[in-house]
């Protein structure tokens, strides 16, 4: 599939980024023409793998987030990436509603709604190198 | 984020608005406590007409809230969540436990 555009995006693990991040990456998807209803479903996706970086790969500290995304005939290919503590079992992590978060306000639901807002959603994690999601969404009307 | 409150006859509502986040979850959680505080037993009504954004972040919260009020024998329902919000609401099964009112 022939690359339209690309854009790539570093910020800090800070929380003020996870609204700038989710932004920044439904700005770029307009291009593509979509509804609002896809810009939502992508800004909802960011802000959960954002969010996971801030929260679990860098618990302690503050680390970089890499966020690229690459739009192709009608799709949207969306990376993030973190040098993180990465996760010892991925397939245990997107269970739905598993946390390994002593807040009580983390719902454990964040992998459900990225594949749920997403049509595919691929996790490559390696304990102490970090953890990349990448997440795509073909759009229903070709802008 | 933003809380607005109303009280009414047998009830109070709680109108939102703003973005709800990881990032806005700990202020949004300590409005609405502070709300759960001053309304003893009453039934909360979230209006979430002006939530312009919710992620997972905001389950975690409102279930919290909703356990703390039916602890003290209140109710809480949700109204008016955007097509953004009631998604992740049904994503996440919400509606089994806070129900949605018109």
């Amino acid at each position: 599939m022939k690359i339209k555009n690309v854009m790539e995006l570093k910020v800090l693990s800070l929380s003020e980024n996870e609204s700038f991040a989710r932004s920044v990456v439904g700005a770029f998807a307009t291009q593509l023409d979509p509804t609002l209803e896809e810009v939502a479903d992508i800004k909802t996706a960011v802000s959960e793998a954002v969010t996971n970086c801030i929260v679990h790969a860098y618990p302690d500290c503050v680390g970089d987030i890499r966020i690229t995304a690459e739009i192709s005939e009608g799709r949207i290919t969306v990376r993030i990436q973190d040098y993180g503590v990465g996760i010892a079992d991925v397939a245990q992590a997107r269970q739905p509603f598993y946390s390994t978060s002593k807040d009580e306000s983390r719902s454990g639901m964040g992998f459900t709604v990225m594949e749920t807002f997403m049509d595919e959603l691929n996790v490559e994690s390696e304990p102490g190198r970090g953890t990349t999601v990448t997440m795509t969404k073909t759009f229903k009307k070709q802008g | 984020m933003h809380i607005l409150v109303k009280r009414q006859s047998g009830f109070v509502t709680a109108y939102l608005s703003g973005e709800l986040d990881h990032h806005s979850a700990g202020d949004f959680k300590q409005q609405l406590d502070d709300v759960i505080r001053d309304i003893g037993d009453s039934d909360l009504v979230l209006d979430l007409k002006n939530l312009s954004f919710m992620d997972s972040s905001g389950l975690g919260v409102l279930l919290g809230r909703y356990k703390k009020l039916k602890s003290r024998g209140g109710s809480m329902y949700l109204k008016n969540p955007n097509s953004q919000v009631e998604k992740v609401f049904n994503v996440s099964g919400i509606y089994n436990i806070i129900r949605k009112i018109k």
